[in-house]
């Protein structure tokens, strides 16, 4: 067959990539492409459902912790939970890692359709105006929110823009994109998978690679095939393999232990990672010296502590994460004072504390003051700890005294607290 | 209406349903600060991807092919798994995060390059064992 048994005249089509004899991958056809979307949607619904988990945990309703502009996101539905403990370790571990395995289905899924992009004429009908205006969208925002979520994960700010805002609007364009996706091509799909069967087109070696019969939706299957230079499920194989490779050299970042030093392209490497330092915070020597006092207010009137006052009070001890936005987890034993202790040291009764905001002793940054919910004040592990596995805590990791609450967004976890304010 | 649309009622009705949801995140992360900014980058995914990424390894893959014929299965796969991991992994092997991640944690990214060249090596070795046994195994 040549581009003559089309129906548009040849001379009238513009010449390369707009030509249907230019695309030979014997391999392209509607399932293909349906099979490599279908394994990329379950891993995409994975990585959008634990990105906005991620947007619900940090409590954007609550005082100071918007970032994306507050009432200018979608309505929350719930408030993040303190259990179990490492919840927010494995929805965010997820997110970053299903993301890393995604990238290489997605390249093969684009490369999958590529000739439509380049169909002639552009544009035939009003339905396919807006149906390539969605992909599009699609597309651009696809590759923005993968570009911008790994860079994010690895201090790469190239971008010069607020990454969490672009990040979640970017989210929902792409899920609104995604979803009408699904719904225009679900007929299409399932007509590739009555044809071909689910998985039938993987038994055939490279010898028996055939085209695929049928692509009444047009443009995929080549009308002047190469050979093939590999099996359908030699490329289902490469894909899946570039999948696990991109995982194995991040996912010790976020499990820890042993397979910690595995990880050989994770940025966060080390057992115990410091988030931000206490010079880059400036935190000076005079802030966290014998001068330092903790402030409660809320109960009426102001109480100070300092702390060997609160080394004095009942003393909690428990084995918690911290779990990173960038999907690295460590877990350390903390030791300090109960949330709901410091609220009756304040005068009030735990029950009635809707939020509480912690300030640190940082002078500015974005992070230098987190709102907690009620009920993560009330959890029993809650705590402002003041040493970390049996000594005092490092400078770097929030001396004299930080938050630590169970399943908490890492950087909500105050470090070099000043002050906390409970309101009822 | 499909002769005047193109399609059946459906497809107008998702698009009339899902596109405004998108277009409402547009003109809120736009219309806000660093908007001219964030919609570059948007653009610039989709040209860069379409009509160069895609466009450079495809022709880096044809290249291959007319050199390698049989064999090039034993080189493109451990090349792009190896180009891969330098793409997804530039902030740690290049060190492009390097100085935000040394201000946060007070650390360099060492190592990362000579361990992304070790594991290239350790591919490209497994690909060539491989090659060897099933060129054995036919004569």
């Amino acid at each position: 067959m040549t581009a003559k048994t089309t129906s548009r005249p040849a001379n009238r089509t513009p010449p390369g990539p707009f030509r249907p004899t230019f695309w030979r991958s014997p391999l392209r056809g509607p399932w293909l492409t349906s099979a490599l979307g279908s394994i990329l949607l379950v891993l995409l619904a994975i990585v959008i459902v634990t990105g906005f988990l991620s947007h619900v945990a940090y409590e954007p309703n609550l005082r100071g912790n918007a970032i994306v502009p507050a009432g200018a996101d979608l309505p929350l539905l719930f408030s993040w939970p303190t259990a179990p403990t490492y919840l927010y370790a494995v929805t965010q571990g997820l997110h970053v890692n299903v993301g890393l395995a995604a990238v290489p289905l997605l390249l093969a899924k684009l490369w999958s359709v590529i000739p439509r992009l380049f169909a002639f004429p552009p544009v035939s009908s009003p339905a396919q105006a807006l149906e390539r205006l969605s992909i599009a969208l699609l597309v651009s925002s696809a590759v923005f929110q993968f570009v911008t979520g790994i860079m994010n994960a690895q201090y790469w700010y190239a971008f010069k823009f607020n990454f969490v805002v672009a990040h979640y609007y970017g989210a929902v364009v792409f899920t609104a994109a995604l979803a009408l996706h699904v719904v225009i091509k679900t007929p299409v799909i399932l007509r590739a998978y009555r044809r071909n069967g689910w998985v039938r087109p993987l038994r055939d070696d490279l010898r028996s690679t055939r085209q695929e019969p049928g692509d009444e939706h047009g443009g995929l299957v080549a009308v002047d095939p190469a050979a093939p230079t590999i099996s359908r499920r030699g490329l289902f194989a490469f894909a899946g393999g570039a999948s696990l490779l991109l995982v194995a050299a991040n996912v010790g970042q976020t499990i820890g232990g042993p397979l910690r030093s595995l990880a050989f392209l994770a940025p966060r490497r080390e057992d115990f990672p410091v988030n931000r330092t206490a010079a880059r915070a400036q935190i000076t020597a005079a802030m966290v010296g014998p001068a330092y006092q903790l402030t409660l207010t809320g109960g009426g009137t102001e109480v100070l502590l300092d702390r060997g006052e609160l080394l004095a009070l009942p003393q909690h001890t428990a084995r918690l994460p911290i779990a990173c936005v960038e999907g690295w987890t460590t877990t350390q034993e903390w030791t300090g004072v109960r949330l709901v202790e410091l609220v009756r040291t304040a005068g009030l009764d735990p029950g009635d504390v809707l939020d509480a905001l912690v300030r640190s002793l940082q002078p500015r940054g974005v992070l230098s003051k987190a709102s907690l919910n009620g009920a993560q004040v009330r959890d029993p592990d809650s705590m402002l700890a003041l040493r970390v596995n049996g000594a005092d805590l490092p400078l770097d990791h929030g001396y004299p005294a930080r938050i630590i609450v169970p399943a908490l967004p890492g950087v909500h976890n105050t470090k070099w607290v000043g002050s906390i304010d409970f309101r009822t | 209406m499909r002769r005047l649309y193109g399609a059946s009622p459906l497809h107008l009705l998702a698009h009339l349903a899902l596109l405004p949801l998108s277009a409402w995140a547009l003109v809120e992360v736009l219309g806000g600060r660093s908007g001219a900014r964030i919609a570059v980058w948007l653009v610039a995914a989709v040209v860069l991807h379409d009509l160069v990424l895609l466009p450079l390894y495809s022709g880096a893959d044809r290249a291959a092919q007319s050199v390698l014929r049989g064999a090039v299965n034993y080189v493109r796969i451990p090349a792009a798994l190896s180009l891969l991991m330098l793409g997804v992994f530039w902030g740690t092997i290049a060190g492009a995060g390097e100085r935000a991640y040394r201000a946060t944690s007070g650390l360099t990214f060492d190592g990362y390059a000579s361990r992304w060249l070790l594991v290239t090596a350790a591919l490209f070795a497994a690909s060539g064992v491989l090659y060897l046994v099933r060129r054995g195994a036919r004569t």
